[in-house]
């Protein structure tokens, strides 16, 4: 079996004009592109909408992407921006983002699932930006740190560092404790 | 595996295998529409002149095949005698032949020449 195309090799195949390539990098990078969005807008069906968006977006400014090797970094801050520019829409309209509401989006019939999301974007309001994108491209995509480092421009060291605290918090959270007593109790 | 990740296989999108495969092929037929060049009326235009070309060929083409096929744009066989009818021919072989042609020949020359035309 031929070893899977580096994401470089896949940009570039699509720059050319091939179909199997572009559908291969859309495979590769949409569930990435969601957690980005997510960890921004906290609503599931929203941030997909974004991640879709931005992902035909940075199709069409393909020849823009320099560094065809970081397509993941350039794609991030498409996401980014787009889910900032969702979120201040969101924000216009007057639709408050509704945890329970996005929570319950696509899952009827799955009452405990259901909760558990609502739980989880609860928690996840509880941390800052980056954190948030940490643990959702880390335990959500299983992204290694190099990888997320590369991708959020920050070192590997910090992603260990948000990781460790946005687990700690989601988890106290969770377990029904409040970040305070997370934070001063490790 | 690492024991401390936190399952958020809730938040999962492609939970449901089939509808996530539907949206990244979705997803990946407008990004190769929005990767197709937009192109402006007049290069539109230009870009069907291959074609015209090749249509204006054809139909010349079509309209010269019975002229080709006729029995008089034929080639001749050899040793077969052919009337000629070309003033020009006619006047080389009167000048070879030192003959000085009276003005029935040289209308019959001419004329045959215009009603071949």
């Amino acid at each position: 079996m031929p070893p899977e195309p580096s994401t470089g090799e896949l940009v570039l195949r699509v720059r050319a004009g091939d179909r199997a390539a572009g559908e291969a990098l859309v495979r590769r990078h949409l569930r990435p592109a969601y957690a980005v969005a997510l960890a921004v807008l906290r609503n599931p069906a929203e941030a997909e909408d974004v991640a879709q968006e931005s992902l035909v977006h940075a199709f069409e400014r393909l020849d823009d992407c320099r560094e065809p090797d970081r397509f993941a970094g350039w794609l991030v801050r498409i996401v980014r921006n787009r889910s900032l520019d969702a979120a201040l829409r969101i924000r216009a309209r007057g639709k408050a983002v509704d945890v329970a509401e996005a929570a319950a989006v696509g899952v009827a019939g799955d009452a405990e699932r259901s909760a558990l999301r609502a739980r989880l974007l609860a928690a996840m309001e509880r941390l800052p930006p980056v954190p948030r994108e940490v643990v959702l491209l880390h335990d959500l995509e299983g992204w290694t740190h190099a990888e997320i480092g590369a991708a959020l421009e920050i070192s590997e060291v910090n992603s260990r560092q948000h990781l460790f605290v946005a687990r700690r918090t989601l988890r106290a959270w969770l377990e029904g404790a409040s970040p305070e007593e997370a934070s001063h109790g490790s | 595996m690492d024991p401390d990740r936190i399952d958020l296989s809730s938040l999962d999108p492609s939970r449901d295998a089939r509808r996530w495969e539907e949206v990244v092929r979705q997803v990946a037929a407008r990004g190769a529409t929005a990767r197709r060049p937009r192109r402006t009326v007049p290069a539109q235009l230009a870009g069907w002149w291959r074609p015209a070309l090749a249509l204006v060929a054809a139909v010349a083409a079509a309209a010269w095949l019975p002229v080709l096929l006729s029995p008089a744009s034929r080639v001749p066989a050899a040793g077969e005698v052919v009337a000629v009818s070309d003033p020009v021919l006619s006047a080389a072989a009167w000048t070879v032949a030192g003959q000085s042609p009276g003005t029935a020949q040289i209308i019959a020359s001419m004329g045959a020449t215009n009603a071949d035309r």
